[in-house]
């Protein structure tokens, strides 16, 4: 664990095969089972959205930055919206490495913004319509799960 | 790619650069101190070590005092129990999931 300011990064190893992890971190039954809130939604490509419904009802919302397959995904929380101040975009990694007894998997949150900025065209795609327009969810609603694989 | 600092987030933004957070170091661990200080410890020219300064004082992370024909820098308290704050809200926030996550693989069959 080495936490720098603005930045929370975890470690740990699991006696699965990668391939298998990813599967657990990426297919969104499975991530919800882990995660503490309902995926709702997942496309599973550079540019795809997440979201995320928590026990309190309030969906959190991000877009996957980077993808590569069973080795690393980024994804960048996108602004909640006014919901909750204390609360800033910050990015996600997760990176699994083949080791002797399975996998590690290493977690780091930051709100550095020393990363590259998304693409202008995927901004206006991805971000723009989500910013002017949330997409409202409602209560009961049935999951809406988008899989590009 | 340009480091885009988010007008919501000031702190952050201030604190992207290492070095930065470096001279952060240095002033919490030598107390209120000058540019011309901090940068003997830093492989960074004076210059260097004043800008990234005013950079911290204008999102309100240190606070200069004229000392002479220097200025001297302390750290603001504040802003940095919010920055501390986080990481240990969501420092704990990843060790539940990571522990569930553990829970989920021990309990899959093999």
């Amino acid at each position: 664990m080495t936490d720098d300011l603005g930045t929370v990064e975890r470690s740990l190893i699991l006696p699965v095969p990668r391939e298998e992890l990813w599967g657990l971190l990426t297919r969104p039954e499975e991530l919800s089972l882990w995660f503490g809130a309902e995926v709702v939604e997942l496309e599973l490509r550079p540019g795809g959205r997440i979201a995320f419904r928590g026990p309190d009802g309030r969906t959190r919302r991000a877009l996957i930055q980077e993808l590569e397959s069973p080795t690393r995904l980024v994804f960048r929380w996108l602004p909640p919206g006014g919901e909750a101040v204390d609360e800033h975009p910050s990015m996600v990694e997760f990176l699994l490495e083949k080791v002797a007894n399975g996998t590690r998997l290493t977690i780091v949150e930051s709100r550095h913004s020393t990363d590259a900025d998304p693409d202008p065209s995927e901004m206006e795609s991805g971000w723009a319509p989500i910013l002017a327009n949330p997409p409202p969810d409602p209560p009961g609603a049935p999951p809406r799960i988008l899989l590009n694989t | 790619m340009s480091p885009r600092p988010d007008p919501a987030d000031p702190i952050f933004a201030a604190l992207a650069d290492p070095t930065r957070r470096r001279v952060i170091l240095g002033l919490s661990e030598r107390g209120p101190a000058t540019a011309t200080a901090l940068a003997r410890d830093l492989p960074v020219t004076r210059q260097a070590v004043a800008k990234h300064l005013a950079a911290l004082q204008e999102a309100g992370l240190v606070t200069g005092e004229r000392v002479g024909r220097e200025h001297r820098y302390r750290l603001t308290p504040a802003p940095l129990a919010d920055a501390v704050s986080w990481m240990t809200a969501v420092g704990a926030q990843w060790e539940q999931r990571l522990d569930r996550l553990r829970s989920l693989v021990q309990r899959r069959p093999r």
